[in-house]
């Protein structure tokens, strides 16, 4: 395809090569739960057996949300932030901007989350800790978590996964420079060639079918990486002194002179309704903004409309409840850099078509899962026999390829357990913890690699299929309930998990049958 | 319905492809059928119309479901040819 000099294409190799096993075992831990969690909301509702299908805000909010800014301080009437919680609860968040001691801008306020059935709890806190795990979504939570910032403090975490796709969109660059015969290999996975040339083709196959959307998750998962790390910081710098308050609410917020009279707010049920009517779907997210002034607005997002990608803004006047305007994501007249950030979220998240597009995302997830894995194979296997050992790390990619969905699979049986006891928030992760030190424990007195890879897998194909049985009998709802409710998804999940882990358990008894010819060595190219 | 029928008809000229072609079938051992170039060509470029026809008709979602999903399709279907291509070397050298 691109035709390098013999220098260059060296070059590239090594570039290939060495961004791949510098980062390659974190990279594939990003995308390993990211593949994953792209069916978080849907992991969310199979773990807490939720069976609500109806929205929160298909409900009537207006009094609730009255009621509460009423008890509430009016310093905290700033911004309210109204989104679901658990079973479709609404959870309502009033609060008041400040700057923290290490410069980051926090919301502080009370939290409010109101149950379905009219329970509510308050707690005061910063946004961080609002939007922290609750027992019932601690196990979708971890996932996500994992997957943006590996459980690393902020910001240094997001910085890590930023340099992680930064990684990724090297390897694929490279990889795409250094492939030859790119289109005429797309095809091919020689059947009699050595171990290094069957993992060279297993790896540039799945590379080549996967490319266009490795530029692309890459590129998006950088963007959110450094979008509030590196990219808010440095404009607000640029134009606003370092104030960041300010560059949100020029770049965000909605201008106009301000009115501080008091003024009841505008009927938010009829807010909902007509949000729901323009934009064919219940918000996702609401905010507004001074509660309790004639300048309020109230600011609607939704998911995009059928057939398109870009998500939905509309903006309300709060005092009266009129529609303003469609609002673009960033700024306020639409732009070509708005419609661009507004799609980086669908691009990202494969969110913008239900679980058709979520599946597709899934799979793609799974092939450059497949694609990292075989690269730091084909890295390995092409210096087997050479001076130096290897085998340490060789190891180490069967106890993160194998051990990470592993030790997921135990978080997730102990989530099962814990939840209805309350004590999923502090088990999840433990649980996952736990896993990953006996992981990596039996990888060190394992006499070889292959038997990692193998008990591994079995242990992951017997947990997964043991995982529908153990969220019956912690009291998840049944089949029928779940269909009769609506909730389709948590036999669809637990049908996934019976399959897959059949897969597993199927693999290593092809694996045990299989002749498997020694393959010499030579080189690749 | 329009993202999967897309990825139906792309993938099912990606298995056409995939069958006929030659560099495959040489690593294989399996002589004959190789589909011409001009064929493979117009099959490639057939396999792309689903994608251009969601982008005439403004169905971004439905194209960016092709454009995954049939990547996805074409990486299994290669995965699948290569276990049958397997099975018939393996059932060739049992009767020779």
């Amino acid at each position: 395809m691109i035709h390098l000099s013999k220098n260059e294409t060296k070059l590239m190799v090594a570039v290939h090569g060495w961004s791949g096993i510098g980062l390659g075992l974190l990279l594939y831990a990003v995308i390993f739960t990211g593949m994953v969690a792209v069916f978080a909301s849907e992991i969310g509702v199979w773990s807490a057996g939720h069976l609500g299908t109806r929205s929160a805000f298909e409900q009537p909010i207006d009094r609730i949300v009255r009621d509460l800014g009423a008890r509430t301080p009016k310093i905290y009437r700033e911004g309210t932030d109204l989104f679901e919680v658990g079973d479709h609860g609404l959870g309502v968040f009033f609060h008041h901007h400040e700057t923290a001691a290490n410069g980051e801008l926090i919301s502080r306020g009370i939290f409010y989350s109101v149950e379905r059935d009219g329970r509510i709890q308050a707690r005061a806190g910063t946004n961080e800790e609002v939007f922290g795990p609750r027992n019932d979504d601690a196990l979708s939570h971890f996932l996500v978590d994992t997957h943006v910032r590996l459980h690393i403090p902020n910001p240094w975490g997001l910085l890590v996964t930023g340099i992680l796709g930064l990684a990724m969109l090297v390897a694929a660059i490279s990889g795409l420079l250094i492939h030859r015969h790119l289109l005429k290999d797309i095809f091919t996975l020689r059947t009699k060639s050595s171990a290094v040339l069957a993992e060279r083709d297993r790896h540039s196959v799945a590379g080549t079918w996967s490319l266009p959307f490795a530029f692309v998750l890459a590129f998006t998962g950088s963007f959110f990486s450094f979008y509030g790390t590196i990219g808010v910081p440095i404009v607000a710098m640029a134009a606003f002194g370092g104030d960041v308050q300010a560059f949100s609410e020029k770049v965000f917020g909605n201008p106009g002179a301000p009115d501080p009279r008091p003024a009841a707010i505008g009927n938010l049920d009829r807010i909902a309704s007509d949000a729901v009517r323009r934009a064919g779907s219940p918000p996702t997210y609401v905010a507004i903004e001074h509660f309790g002034r004639a300048d309020a607005e109230v600011t609607t997002y939704h998911n995009a409309r059928t057939g398109g990608i870009e998500p939905m803004t509309l903006l309300y006047r709060g005092a009266d409840a009129s529609f303003e305007r469609a609002k673009p994501q960033v700024g306020t007249r639409p732009s070509a850099g708005g419609s661009l950030a507004a799609m980086m979220s669908p691009l990202h998240f494969g969110n913008f078509a239900g679980v058709l597009s979520k599946s597709v995302w899934f799979s793609l997830g799974f092939a450059m899962c497949y694609v990292t894995l075989t690269g730091l194979r084909l890295w390995l296997v092409r210096r087997r026999g050479g001076a130096r050992s290897l085998d340490w790390l060789d190891r180490s990619v069967s106890v993160v390829g194998f051990g990470l969905p592993f030790a997921l699979v135990v978080s997730a049986a102990a989530f099962l357990v814990s939840m209805p006891l309350g004590r999923a928030i502090w088990w999840t992760p433990v649980a996952f913890t736990g896993a990953a030190a006996t992981v990596l424990i039996g990888a060190v007195i394992a006499p070889s690699r292959i038997i990692i890879d193998r008990a591994l897998l079995l242990g992951t194909g017997v947990l997964m299929m043991g995982l529908v049985p153990l969220r019956l009998a912690t009291g998840g709802p049944g089949w029928a309930a779940a269909i009769e409710a609506g909730q389709p998804i948590i036999v669809a999940l637990d049908f996934a998990f019976v399959c897959a882990g059949t897969a597993c358990i199927w693999r290593i008894i092809g694996q045990a049958w299989a002749v498997r010819p020694v393959g010499t060595l030579q080189a690749a190219e | 319905m329009l993202g999967l029928a897309t990825i139906a008809v792309s993938a099912l000229l990606l298995a056409i492809l995939c069958r006929g072609d030659p560099k495959r079938r040489r690593s294989a051992r399996l002589v004959d059928q190789n589909t011409s170039r001009t064929a493979r060509w117009t099959l490639g470029l057939t396999a792309c119309l689903p994608g251009v026809a969601c982008l005439l008709l403004h169905e971004t979602a439905a194209f960016l479901i092709w454009m995954g999903g049939t990547g996805i399709a074409g990486w299994l279907i290669v995965m699948a040819s290569h276990g049958l291509d397997r099975h018939a070397n393996a059932r060739r050298l049992r009767k020779q």
